[in-house]
């Protein structure tokens, strides 16, 4: 066993390098390859070769021998290294130093401490520090209170407290306000302070800008085209900024004008009362146009950044277009700078709206809405000043003239989800403006209502007539004209109790008009928009469905589907009542007979038998199928021969059958495999969640199951260890919670497997409001997925999956633990989670979203859209200005404007 | 819901008194201490990891009663000398360095008795065992992005090296466990090779190469591997109990793979992400994680289908103490409250202690670090219920990576608890408790 061992250790040490390696005899060390003395042992102590230099003490100090046991370098140092990468440390009279193997200083030792850094060697020496920087071979002097490094720069802050700037080893900045750090970079462009003033530099092209500007702002603008690229920015170079004594007046701002590649626009200096605003084509601002005046001369910068001398002052947006003033006048000035119509004044419109305060309360508030086309504009008129609404998108005139605004109110509603505002003369009568088209009625209407979504209802005073208008995104179209008009809404009303809360789906809602002529005759508009002229003597919500409305004419009954605007005329002794079968199919019962009439369509018109007699027969212990025509039952035919060891009935007239391998599966009456014979049993499950005649069935395998349905097959094959069926959206759409492995996954009803099985819990998390989504939370270990989905007509569409940095999940808020109890932390949306504002419990500011993604804050529109990119370690909205959110990135505070995405320091601001 | 807030209105310091405080250096989470003839060692990273010539980098030899450095091992020549873990055998100290070296010293003469040149850190502690059969402790250890060694302990001479595998980063501590049953100690380690597989398993790859491995002691060929999910970080556990040995191996995306000595995995379970504490099984069935608890009883785990192994269910509690700063040090078993039972204590890099039941039930916590923090513990099974509540106070401490040490190092008939916390210091607390010690340090 031992000799096994020897050779075994002969083994192992076969194939290893050939070195001398270190041996201690008695109190000395020398070096031996393998039991061959090579160097006489003769050291205090003897490191191993490295780098074809060994470290060995002689006479109480380091040096370093080569292989022969020559001195390469003298013993002369108090502690050393062993050579590493050309290297070594040594210490030299009580000073740290680096060495070559050529015995040549890297580093003097002249440092008290060396630490290892990510560009090389903090060498520190006192109270001061310097640097060796490995990429480069560059020193850095130890005259320094402290190093930084971000990216190519090396930042070294004086004993004045002033940085001085490295790249590439050698100073390029001195004096600078502060060392290089995290936000100061933008792609190649780095911004620097020296003397309070503000340069950028072009990595590895110099100065954009040298540092003499008070602030540099770069803007948006459209794209345009310099000598050497394609920009969609420019710059503002400020040079100073002065308070006017009139504090009317603001600030004075001198500046100069760049393009992106740092040219000037101009050698002039301009000084403006700083107006900045942008042109919005959408929801994103495109670039700003700014007002300048220099020696009394205006100008303006295009979004091709242009300088163009301009005549027009107090620049200021309204909706897409801007006003100026110019003279006595003020000017519509269009997005080509052009000037249009001018008026004495141009007023915004101003709205009262109605707001809910922090204690529950209503409050009527003036709003001026800027994104309103409608303005006043005033003239004068002799020696009076009169009012007029225009159009900014006609560019027109739209009303009458009227001695004070007062006279003309305007109202908005919402009407074909679109903006309908009225206009209320000074006689209280109404005319209609659609958001996007031109005045659609006179001044002519008492009252104007709203009674259902697409509609607008208006009396006209003189005739007592009521039109009634259909309005849509690009049409409002007249209906009809007639003496009254009721309105009505149908509602069915199916209670989903879950969690306690009571949510009502309102889930067979139908609306319409009632219209009555002068005769009395009624008519109907459906929701769907088919009109009915008012015919009938009567008309009567089917008690049966609520989908129908009997109508009486002369005594006879008919029948109008509200969902598809057809109808039964009236010729019916007996009023209808209408069913499904379940074949989906509608047949109509008259009422108090109890039988089935006949089958008719909508229309009325009669069809053959949709109800087929269907006989299950038998022959030698086999069971088969035979159907008949209920017109003709002397007509029988088999459809499907007996084969089968049972059949059981199901929905749809469909089977549940065993074949004579014993293996079940689902057939039609008409023999159609609906679900192939594989499975060890079948079992009916559940009905659909809003289709009771859609049926689902587990399908098992041993001790797999899955799930089919009735009308599609199999959904998902056994291969599973259970399937449990929930409300994937909260409005009745069908999914799966499916167990494979002890782990969990979601599929919806067509077979898309939506989450897959790798969570230990999934659960829907149930949202407190109305939404066209659901939302479920896998959990792996402590970690929370979020997956959203939407419901179509062809399955769930999957939406977007996320991780929250969440200790909970309650319906649509997010929780995080802060000592005893759950603080509510945002709402959680799709990909982010929304912090709630510090203003009120919403989680916007009213004008944007904070947003959490990646472990960092930006902000978000209420489409989802980024305003501000997701950089900073924390953010929060500012109270009073809800344009502006704070943002904190690497300590820094900062102030941003989100939608013009300008932001300060605190000391800036 | 359980509120300890009545229970624990009192500082640490109220409750284990502080005995002496000593600087030591910088120390990890592979920190380990050890009590071995009446004195207390601990490796030190010195005065910064960074440091090139650190004197406080080595090993310290403590007196348990006073605090005092009785010795201080220090590698004679300059380098990157950070210590990290740290073996006793036959009177030797074995111990790894940043500079690429291993070393052993005589703890009685205090003298270098040799060293051994390597081609990377040595990052984890070593293990002591007869590898070699001449009846004298050798050492094995593992290598960063190299394979894995044994060395004779006396004379430091290669006994055999497996470098067909990279130990990674190797942070993973070694085990000893008689595997092959042939009288000598095998070695259960970690490394990373061939990834089995290029598919996605959800964020990340299904495998990096990673595996835990058992090696044989007396040649150092490869006895089994078993695939894991990620890197491995810790040290597995091996529990023994009614005779029947399983091996509890941990990769740091929170993967437990139960191994049984023969190499086949019995149990799979999955927990949180960032898992650097070591598994440690207490006698009655729970495991342990830092701050994880979980119950591992046969009812824990269901049995999937013939092939594959049991899988921790939903019914199997699981709690987490959910402290504000991260849990890098392993948990000890000890009845520091002299409860007469053993009590889970455990340590934050932000300066929380807890003291729970094996279950995870909060019995005692103390926030030891400078400035005030309300932290709190919630627990959660499968279903994600939670139970919460927590504890606040001050205290001088810092923080620690590195496991706390549980023993009676002065023979006061008293446990003692030491710290190495994050500031540098070692600090000594006294317990009132004469209990019993089941798992005393990593």
């Amino acid at each position: 066993m031992k000799n096994s061992f020897f050779f075994l250790l002969l083994i192992s040490q076969i194939g290893i390098a050939q070195e001398l390696v270190p041996f201690k005899q008695g109190n000395q060390y020398g070096y031996r390859l393998e039991k061959s003395i090579q160097i006489t042992p003769q050291f205090e102590y003897a490191v191993d070769f490295t780098e074809g230099l060994a470290l060995v003490k002689s006479n109480g100090k380091w040096g370093y021998i080569d292989k022969s046991g020559s001195w390469i370098i003298q013993p002369i140092f108090e502690k050393a290294s062993p050579f590493s990468e050309g290297e070594a440390f040594v210490n030299l009279n009580g000073k740290i130093g680096l060495i070559q193997r050529d015995g040549r200083y890297s580093i003097e030792p002249k440092y008290e401490e060396v630490y290892r850094t990510d560009y090389g060697y903090l060498l520190k020496t006192g109270e001061f520090v310097g640097a060796y920087l490995q990429n480069n071979n560059k020193l850095i002097e130890a005259k320094y209170k402290s190093i930084s490094k971000r990216g190519e720069f090396v930042s070294c802050q004086r004993t004045d407290n002033l940085w001085d700037i490295y790249k590439q080893g050698t100073v390029f900045l001195e004096k600078a306000d502060q060392a290089v750090k995290a936000g100061d970079q933008d792609n190649d462009l780095i911004t620097f302070y020296v003397n309070g003033k503000k340069g950028i530099y072009q990595f590895d092209k110099g100065w954009l800008f040298e540092p003499k500007y008070e602030e540099i702002y770069k803007f948006d603008t459209y794209e345009y085209t310099t000598a050497n690229n394609t920009y969609t920015y420019g710059y503002s170079l400020i040079l100073k900024t002065e308070w006017n004594i009139d504090p009317d007046l603001g600030e004075t701002t001198y500046s100069q004008l760049a393009t992106g590649d740092g040219n000037l626009l101009s050698q002039e200096v301009f000084d403006y009362v700083k107006s900045n605003f942008a042109f919005v084509e959408g929801n994103n601002a495109c670039f700003i146009c700014m007002e300048m005046t220099s020696k009394d001369k205006h100008f303006i910068v295009t979004s091709a950044m242009e300088i163009k001398p301009f005549d027009f002052t107090n620049l200021r947006q309204q909706a897409g277009f801007v006003l100026g003033d110019k003279g006595d006048f003020t000017y519509i000035i269009d997005k080509d700078l052009s000037p249009r119509d001018s008026f004495y004044a141009v007023e915004p419109i101003t709205f009262l709206e109605l707001f809910e305060t922090d204690y529950g309360e209503t409050e009527v508030l003036p709003v001026i809405h800027s994104d309103y086309e409608l303005v006043w504009v005033s003239k004068r008129e002799d020696t009076k000043i009169v009012h007029a609404l225009y159009d900014l998108n006609k560019i027109k005139v739209i009303s009458d003239w009227y001695s004070a605004t007062s006279d003309l109110t305007v109202e908005t509603i919402t009407a074909g989800n679109e903006t309908v505002h009225l206009v209320n003369n000074a006689e209280s009568k109404y005319a209609f403006y659609h958001r996007f088209l031109d005045r659609i009625a006179d001044f002519k209407y008492l009252s104007v209502t709203n009674p259902m979504a697409n509609f607008l209802v208006g009396m006209d005073y003189k005739t007592n007539q009521t039109s009634i208008f259909s309005v849509n995104l690009n049409s409002i179209e007249q209906l009809a004209v007639e003496h009254k008009i009721y309105s009505s809404k149908l509602l069915r009303r199916d209670e989903y109790t879950d969690n306690n809360d009571v949510i009502y789906h309102q889930f067979f809602q139908r609306e319409f008009m009632v219209l009555e002529n002068k005769d009395g005759k009624l008519g109907l508009i459906t929701e769907t928009q088919k009109l009915f002229s008012p015919q009938f003597d009567s008309l009567h919500p089917c008690d049966a469905n609520v989908d129908f409305i009997t109508t009486r004419l002369n005594g006879k009954f008919g029948l109008i589907h509200l969902n598809s605007g057809s109808q039964i005329t009236p010729s019916s002794d007996i009023p209808y009542e209408p069913f499904f079968d379940d074949s989906l199919l509608t047949y109509f019962v008259q009422v108090g007979t109890g039988e089935t009439a006949y089958y008719l369509d909508i229309n009325g018109r009669k069809l053959q038998s949709l109800r087929p007699k269907i006989e299950v027969i038998s022959a030698k212990k086999r069971l088969g199928i035979q159907t008949n025509n209920d017109f003709k039952p002397a007509e029988k035919f088999v459809t499907i021969p007996p084969s089968y060891r049972s059949l059981i009935p199901i929905a749809g007239n469909n089977f549940i059958a065993q074949s004579t391998t014993k293996k079940y599966g689902i057939i039609s009456y008409l023999g159609d495999t609906i679900v192939p014979f594989n499975y060890s049993k079948i079992e009916f499950y559940a009905n659909d969640l809003a289709n009771p005649s859609w049926q689902y069935y587990r399908i098992f395998n041993g001790k797999n199951v899955g799930i089919a349905s009735n009308f599609s097959g199999i959904i998902f094959d056994a291969m599973y260890t259970s399937v449990e069926m929930v409300d994937g959206t909260g409005w009745l759409s069908t999914a799966f919670i499916l167990e494979k492995k002890g782990r969990f996954g979601l599929g919806d009803y067509s077979g898309q497997l939506i989450m897959d099985c790798i969570y230990d819990s999934i659960a829907r998390i149930h949202l407190g409001r109305s939404t066209e989504y659901g939302m479920f939370e896998g959990k792996i270990g402590a970690k929370s997925y979020v997956q959203t989905v939407s419901y179509n007509e062809t399955g769930f569409f999957k939406m977007n999956t996320s991780m929250r940095p969440l200790d909970l999940i309650i319906g649509e808020y997010g929780y995080i633990k802060q000592g005893e109890h759950f603080e509510k932390y945002g709402l959680v949306l799709n990909d982010f989670v929304a912090r709630l504002s510090s203003l009120n419990e919403s989680y916007s500011n009213g004008e944007f979203r904070l947003a959490y993604k990646d472990g960092k804050w930006g902000a978000i529109d209420y489409m989802g859209n980024t305003l501000i990119d997701f950089i900073y370690d924390n953010a929060t909205f500012m109270q009073d200005r809800s344009e502006v959110m704070i943002g904190y990135e690497n300590g820094v505070k900062y102030y941003i404007y989100v939608f013009t995405k300008e932001r300060y320091t605190e000391n800036e601001w | 819901m359980t509120s300890l807030w009545s229970l624990s209105q009192t500082s640490f310091e109220s409750t284990f008194p502080l005995k002496w405080k000593t600087q030591v250096g910088v120390t990890t989470y592979r920190t380990n201490l050890l009590f071995h003839g009446g004195l207390l060692y601990i490796g030190s990273n010195g005065q910064s990891r960074e440091s090139r010539f650190d004197a406080q980098d080595g090993v310290y030899a403590i007196h348990p009663k006073t605090g005092a450095i009785v010795h201080h091992f220090q590698i004679p020549f300059g380098g990157d000398n950070d210590v990290t873990g740290i073996a006793i055998g036959d009177e030797k100290l074995f111990f790894g360095t940043d500079n690429y070296y291993f070393f052993c010293f005589d703890l009685k003469t205090k003298t270098e008795l040799w060293k051994y040149h390597l081609p990377y850190d040595v990052e984890s502690k070593p293990v002591v065992a007869d590898f070699n059969g001449d009846q004298k402790m050798d050492v094995a250890f593992t290598v960063q992005s190299n394979g894995i060694y044994a060395l004779d302990g006396t004379t430091g001479a290669l006994i055999w090296n497996n470098n067909t595998i990279s130990c990674h980063e190797g942070n993973a501590a070694p085990r000893l466990f008689d595997i092959n049953k042939d009288g000598v100690m095998d070695i259960l380690f970690a490394g990373r090779g061939e990834a089995n597989s290029d598919e996605i398993n959800g964020f990340k790859m299904a495998h990096y190469g990673d595996y835990h491995i058992a090696v044989d002691g007396k040649t150092g060929g490869y006895l089994w591997a078993v695939a894991t999910g990620a890197g491995v970080h810790t040290a597995p556990f091996i529990a023994t109990k009614n005779g029947k040995t399983e091996i509890y191996a941990l990769d740091c995306y929170g993967e437990l793979n139960v191994i049984s000595p023969e190499g086949k995995v019995l149990k799979k379970a999955n927990f949180d992400y960032g898992m650097f504490s070591s598994p440690v099984v207490s006698n009655d069935g729970h495991l342990i994680i830092g701050n994880t608890f979980a119950e591992i009883g046969p009812k824990a785990f269901s049995k999937e289908n013939d092939s594959l192994p049991l899988y921790l269910n939903e019914e199997a509690l699981v709690n987490v103490i959910r402290n504000k700063g991260k849990t890098s040090a392993t948990s000890v078993l000890a009845d520091v409250l002299g409860k007469g039972f053993p009590q889970v204590i455990g340590i934050t890099e932000s300066g929380e202690i807890f003291i729970a039941k094996t279950d995870g039930t909060l019995l005692a916590y103390y926030f030891v670090a400078k400035s005030g923090y309300e932290a709190s513990q919630f627990a959660s099974n499968s279903h994600g219920k939670s139970q919460a509540h927590l504890v606040h106070t001050n205290g001088i401490l810092t923080g620690s990576e590195t496991s706390l040490f549980v023993a009676d190092i002065d023979a006061d008939g008293n446990l003692e608890i030491v710290i190495a916390d994050l500031n540098g210091f070692l600090y000594c607390f006294d317990t009132k408790s004469a209990g019993k010690v089941e798992f005393g340090g990593f």
